[in-house]
């Protein structure tokens, strides 16, 4: 027997939706998340405090933080030199990746209790409901036909970067050869 | 008439924590107490602004205990410090070059 699903407010389906838009490693991603829920629960609290109804109190403290993908897009940065830096270390060392890592796409859109259990395309972690995004990725390098991807989105961002830098040629290296 | 205050984002937090550490919602309250609810920060961008300026060792951060509650504090470093009193001297410049130029008819 399933056990009954727990009724989600606005603040957890809205944290649910930042999370899964972070492009930061899970590590980072529980502390933003952390953060922002302190946050709308504090302002949410301020006007509650202030004579704002519970319900509507919650969703200005949501509206004030702006939408999820706007809000997660502004930490994305932050990753994107480490998983620069990362995948051209894996590049350098073992040419090529293998091909599960540029099975990853864009536009992500998390599509949670579709199903059971899954693990990662790119690291081989499990994926909980909550941080899965499951897309198709098709017409970038050397992918043709569009391949379904179940990944984390920081493995994604990795896929993503990886996949860049085969397409680009390294810098080799290799010491200069010396003149005689 | 408000302001979000974006541009100067990083004088703002980090002349706040010059005063005492504090979590991200008290330096949001606190920017618009000082500020006369003149500067109405985007909430959402405070945050990613403070792991920046702790990227560049400007803050530092931790997991402490506040009212009750887990919160993640952000303290200056001494780095910070020095970064505040060049933003300092630098805004004093600027609004001093505007005023000259507005003032004047």
């Amino acid at each position: 027997m399933t056990p009954p699903m727990m009724p989600v407010g606005p603040t957890e389906a809205y944290l649910a939706a930042f999370a899964a838009r972070l492009a930061v490693s899970p590590r980072r991603r529980r502390r933003v998340q952390a953060e922002a829920a302190d946050h709308l629960r504090d302002v949410a609290e301020a006007l509650a405090a202030s004579g704002v109804p519970g319900i509507e109190a919650e969703r200005e403290a949501l509206e004030r933080f702006g939408d999820p993908e706007t809000a997660a897009a502004a930490f994305g940065s932050t990753l994107c030199g480490r998983v620069w830096r990362a995948g051209r270390r894996v590049v350098r060392r073992r040419p090529p990746v293998g091909a599960r890592s540029s099975e990853v796409v864009s536009d992500p859109e998390p599509q949670r209790g579709r199903w059971p259990a899954a693990t990662c395309d790119v690291c081989g972690a499990v994926v909980t409901p909550a941080e899965r995004f499951v897309d198709e990725l098709s017409g970038i390098g050397e992918i043709e036909t569009p391949v379904t991807v179940i990944a984390h989105r920081a493995c994604y961002e990795m896929g993503k970067a990886i996949l860049a830098l085969r397409a680009m040629p390294l810098k080799s290296t290799a010491p200069p050869a010396r003149s005689h | 008439m408000r302001d979000s205050g974006k541009g100067q984002m990083d004088l703002l937090l980090l002349a706040v924590l010059e005063a005492a550490p504090a979590y991200g919602y008290v330096l949001i309250e606190e920017i618009r107490r000082r500020s006369d609810g003149l500067f109405e920060l985007p909430e959402s961008t405070v945050y990613p602004a403070l792991h920046k300026l702790e990227g560049r060792h400007l803050v530092g951060s931790e997991w402490a205990e506040v009212n009750g509650r887990r919160r993640r504090v952000y303290t200056l470093t001494a780095a910070g410090r020095r970064a505040l009193a060049g933003q300092r001297e630098a805004w004093r410049r600027y609004a001093q070059a505007v005023s000259s130029v507005g003032d004047t008819p």
